[in-house]
């Protein structure tokens, strides 16, 4: 019975299906484009063997079907990126699981990621502080300890941030032609 | 061999730090920079309403969600994965699961009454099949007595819809395949947390949900100068005011005197007006979003 209710509790504490769709079908465009956006992250750094287009649907199909609960409190958009990032998390382990035991494409896998990693450095060999700052990402500094570290002050930070995204993102378009 | 940790992973974390910009970037940047990618600053947005086009019309095409809290009754049995672009299959939903995970199939197609009769037609005729002993005979006779006043006690019930627990409530509320009760329920009290009962007209949850929370919504707008005329006209029809309470307040009349080329915010939309309001502003090459005040 205690785990019958915590079920019915579960569902009445989080937004129906039906809201979900219609908050889905009232995403603006700044909305979607910041979703794709998203999803092309999760999509290119982990590496699965899907697209970024193939992790939104993912994510809003589960969404739509009741797979994935929408919190009350939390903006829909934030709560689909969260959604992809599981599911982008959860492909990569399909592949890491399919392979176990498969040395040659584990070690395959940890060259890649090697190889990744190097290559968004590389990005910034012409901005030490912006190489800096992804590194410091990349190794576990977050917040007012990762500026400080870096020497800028909020604003010139902020404005960093965006330097770094946008160069990793024409990165991605230049590899998909589309850029 | 381990699965990947998500703690000793550099890209993982540099992938959350660009989503985190990403989200708290202003929506008008972000479109610029869809400008400077593509030539277009609703290149992206097209190409996820394009993604989702089919997706949404399956789901619209329902008349009726049930509620999140439902449990994955599709996930587990198609796989993780199991709907992407390259493979995405069709929309084919299985039983309905009820959120004690009792099956819900055996509710479809009939009333609720109708099914209780038939429940207690079954139990009677198998005292009846007990055979012929003197003591059989007196039990069946027993039942007899209480198959009838359980079975008018039942009548009595459904004929006032009576919801007689939180989780009768709910059940009627999470499964649009529960269908109409033989009378329309009363709605829950004003401080229960649960969602509302499916109506006899088989409205889906959206409806309900706009019907209880009416007029909660903020739309906001945004249009270009060029776009002035049409969006004043917008607001000025009679129809659209009319079905539209809102566009009757102080602020849409000020809007439509002095013109202003937005954002604007109008409240007082209960969810399904706003959707509804924002598809038509959109045709009118405007920009609208709804949100929760």
């Amino acid at each position: 019975m205690p785990a019958m209710l915590a079920e019915v509790e579960a569902a009445v504490a989080s937004h129906s299906s039906a809201e979900a769709l219609t908050a889905v079908r009232l995403l603006s465009d700044a909305d979607r484009t910041t979703l794709l956006k998203v999803a092309r992250v999760y999509a290119r750094t982990r590496r699965t063997r899907y697209e970024y287009l193939d992790l939104f649907h993912e994510a809003i199909t589960r969404i739509l079907e009741g797979r994935r609960n929408w919190p009350p409190g939390i903006p829909f958009v934030t709560f689909v990126s969260g959604v992809m990032r599981a599911i982008a998390w959860e492909w990569r382990t399909e592949i890491h699981n399919e392979h176990s035991g498969d040395a040659v494409v584990s070690t395959e896998g940890s060259v890649i990621a090697t190889i990744d990693t190097q290559r968004f450095l590389s990005l910034f060999d012409d901005d030490p502080i912006a190489r800096g700052i992804v590194l410091g990402i990349m190794e576990g500094a977050i917040g007012e300890e990762l500026r400080e570290s870096s020497g800028l002050g909020k604003t010139e930070y902020e404005s960093k941030r965006r330097k770094i995204r946008r160069r990793i993102e024409r990165l991605w378009l230049e590899e998909e032609g589309t850029g | 061999m381990s699965a990947p940790s998500k703690r000793r992973d550099p890209l993982g974390r540099l992938a959350d730090a660009l989503v985190e910009d990403i989200l708290a970037t202003p929506g008008t940047e972000l479109l610029a920079e869809s400008a400077e990618d593509y030539g277009d600053a609703r290149a992206l947005s097209a190409e996820s309403e394009k993604a989702i086009k089919a997706l949404l019309e399956e789901f619209e095409a329902r008349d009726g969600v049930a509620g999140s809290g439902e449990k994955a009754r599709l996930s587990e049995a198609n796989g993780p994965g199991a709907a992407r672009v390259s493979g995405r299959r069709p929309f084919a939903p299985e039983p309905r699961v009820h959120p004690s995970g009792a099956g819900l199939e055996q509710f479809t197609g009939r009333s609720r009454a109708a099914r209780t009769f038939e429940w207690l037609a079954e139990l009677w005729q198998s005292h009846l099949a007990l055979g012929g002993g003197r003591f059989a005979r007196g039990l069946a006779l027993a039942s007899a007595l209480l198959f009838v006043a359980v079975a008018g006690l039942a009548a009595l019930h459904w004929a006032q819809g009576t919801v007689t627990s939180p989780l009768d409530e709910f059940t009627r509320a999470v499964s649009p395949l529960t269908g109409p009760l033989p009378d329309r329920p009363p709605l829950p009290p004003a401080s229960s947390r649960l969602p509302q009962a499916t109506d006899s007209s088989g409205r889906g949850a959206a409806d309900r949900l706009a019907a209880t929370t009416a007029a909660q919504y903020i739309v906001q707008l945004s249009w270009q100068r060029d776009q002035e005329d049409a969006v004043a006209n917008l607001l000025s029809r009679p129809d659209l005011q009319a079905k539209f309470p809102p566009l009757l307040g102080g602020q849409a009349s000020t809007l439509r005197q002095s013109g202003r080329n937005g954002p604007v915010s109008l409240a007082g939309f209960t969810m399904e007006q706003a959707g509804d309001f924002c598809d038509l502003f959109k045709a009118t090459g405007g920009e609208c979003s709804v949100r929760e005040p």
